[in-house]
Parts: C-alpha cells; sequence; structure tokens
C-alpha cells in the first residue's frame, strides 16, 4: 500500500491511495470474517449450555421431569443461510408428558403438551422450589453478558490464528 | 415505584381494572399485572450513586388475565394490547416511558379453578424503556 499527497492547486488537497495486492487482502478478510462468524456461532452453544444451566437451577421440581427435558441445539443456520443461531428450551419437539404430571395447588391440570409454557408462565403459583420464569430471568439476566461473550469469542478466534 | 404499578394506574384511566402482583382467586374474571424483573438498567458514564440522572432502566412485566369466556377473554386481551402495546416517549404514572412493547403474543395457559368456578387463563409479556427519575426504584 502507497500513501501520495498531492496538491491541485490553493484549496484541495486531497491524499491518493493505491492499494497492492487487495485481491489477497479481500481473500484474507473473507477468510478471517468466516473464521470469525464461526466462532461465534460456536459460542453462542456454549452460551445457550450456560444458560439452561442457570435456568436449571431455577426449574421447580416435583418429580424432576421438567429439569430433565431442558435442551439446547445450534449452532443452527437461518433458511436463507445468513444467520446462525442457538436455542435454548424444554419439551423439544412438543415432548408430551404423561397426563398426571403437573398438577397445580389450585388443582388446575395443564395440557400435557404445554406442560413447560404453563409451569413458566404460571406466575401466581407457588412453588416449594424454584420459580415461575425459569428460563426467561436467566436469560434477561445475561443478556448483555452475550455480546461480550460473543465479541470475545470472536477476538479469540483472530488471535488464534 | 415498579413498571406494574404505572401499567396499572395506566390501565386505569384506559377504563381496565387490573391488580398489581396478585391474581384474585375468588372471581372468575380479573387482569392482573405482574413485575417479572427486566434487564441491566443502562447507567451513563457520568452517572453516580444516589443519582438518577441519564439512568434508563428497562423492566418487564406480564399481563395474566383470567376470564370465564374466551370471547371476552380475546376482547380484554385486544384492549389491553392496543392500550399498552406500542407505546412511546409518554409519561405514565409520573414516570416518563421511552417504550411499552409486547414481546409474546397472549398465550393460553389452560383452565384454572377459582372460587367462584372454573375459568381460562391467559399470559401477556411486555417490556419496558423508562427514564429513571427520583423515587423510582
Amino acid at each position: 500500500m502507497a500513501a501520495d499527497k498531492q496538491d491541485l492547486g490553493d484549496s484541495s488537497p486531497f491524499v491518493s491511495v493505491t492499494l497492492d495486492g487487495e485481491q489477497s487482502l479481500a481473500s484474507h478478510l473473507t477468510m478471517k470474517s468466516t473464521e470469525m462468524c464461526e466462532a461465534c456461532a460456536r459460542a453462542m452453544l456454549v452460551f445457550a449450555n450456560e444458560i439452561l444451566a442457570r435456568s436449571a437451577r431455577l426449574v421447580p421440581k416435583k418429580t424432576g421431569e421438567l429439569v430433565a427435558r431442558g435442551f439446547t441445539e445450534g449452532p443452527l443456520l437461518s433458511d436463507d443461510g445468513l444467520q446462525y443461531y442457538a436455542v435454548v428450551g424444554y419439551e423439544k419437539h412438543s415432548d408430551h408428558f404423561p397426563k398426571t404430571s403437573g398438577t397445580a395447588d389450585d388443582g388446575t391440570k395443564p395440557k400435557p403438551d404445554h406442560y413447560a409454557v404453563w409451569v413458566h408462565e404460571r406466575t401466581d403459583l407457588h412453588h416449594p422450589n424454584g420459580q415461575a420464569k425459569f428460563l426467561e430471568e436467566p436469560y434477561k439476566a445475561a443478556a448483555d453478558e452475550y455480546l461480550e461473550y460473543l465479541a470475545e469469542a470472536a477476538k479469540k478466534s483472530e488471535a488464534t490464528k | 415505584m415498579t413498571a406494574a404499578s404505572d401499567i396499572r394506574a395506566y390501565l386505569a384511566v384506559k377504563g381496565i381494572t387490573a391488580d398489581v402482583n396478585n391474581v384474585p382467586q375468588d372471581v372468575t374474571d380479573a387482569v392482573a399485572v405482574m413485575d417479572t424483573g427486566g434487564y441491566t438498567p443502562t447507567h451513563p458514564h457520568h452517572s453516580g450513586t444516589g443519582t438518577a440522572t441519564g439512568i434508563i432502566d428497562r423492566d418487564t412485566f406480564q399481563i395474566l388475565l383470567r376470564n370465564k369466556s374466551k370471547a371476552s377473554a380475546e376482547t380484554a386481551m385486544a384492549n389491553i394490547i392496543a392500550a399498552l402495546d406500542g407505546i412511546t416517549n409518554a409519561t405514565l404514572n409520573g414516570q416518563y416511558y421511552l417504550s411499552v412493547f409486547m414481546t409474546t403474543p397472549p398465550t393460553y395457559l389452560g383452565k384454572a379453578q377459582t372460587g367462584a368456578g372454573e375459568t381460562n387463563i391467559y399470559s401477556l409479556n411486555f417490556s419496558t424503556i423508562r427514564q429513571r427519575s427520583a423515587g423510582t426504584s
């Protein structure tokens, strides 16, 4: 790369920049970009597992059935191939619970295929251990941390090359 | 004051009666605004302890709605969404909100038993961005 400062008259100074080997540079940047994306995608799954671990501590545990159905997935690629994402949740693919599980203090029985959502959203019910919003709460607490974690993963991928 | 208290006051202005952090068990038809925590507040570099200047709170809340009639529940939910979703730059109960927006669509949670009989229960979740003022927790 070379830079020449030229003067065109009294009032129009400008800098001319010449790039040598731009194809090599573009190729290098593309490769780095891909490496950093893949590092972030892997970090997404690590972070999803961390959210699940924090969430598991908050899941109400009567039989242990719900906490055992926590899962993470990823890194996955969106249909258009432009975005990576990871999934953390409970009741993967609408797992069904036995109809006997999940009787609440008020005698209500939830629809079996919505059990995790039902427990998660019933903030009006008391649980002897655990709580409602057992996934949303750790997610919100870690939201800012998540961006920093991905940025760190991208930096590390650069540093290890 | 929490977001739920501000929202309850605002809903009252709109003609919707709601409880805060409590769902009455002796009636079939009720609306409750439940505090559900929130995201980490944003502090500008110049703010210190003991001052509210420039601090942005990002509280969240949930609406739990009970109604023995599903049709009436849907009408009530539509009224709540119309009142709350998309609020921008408005003073609610004396607090300045930059925005209030729905984060999950209404979710049907099934039947629930009350002292007055069986009812249906629904959940809606919202997020807020609020400018902290003196006296705001």
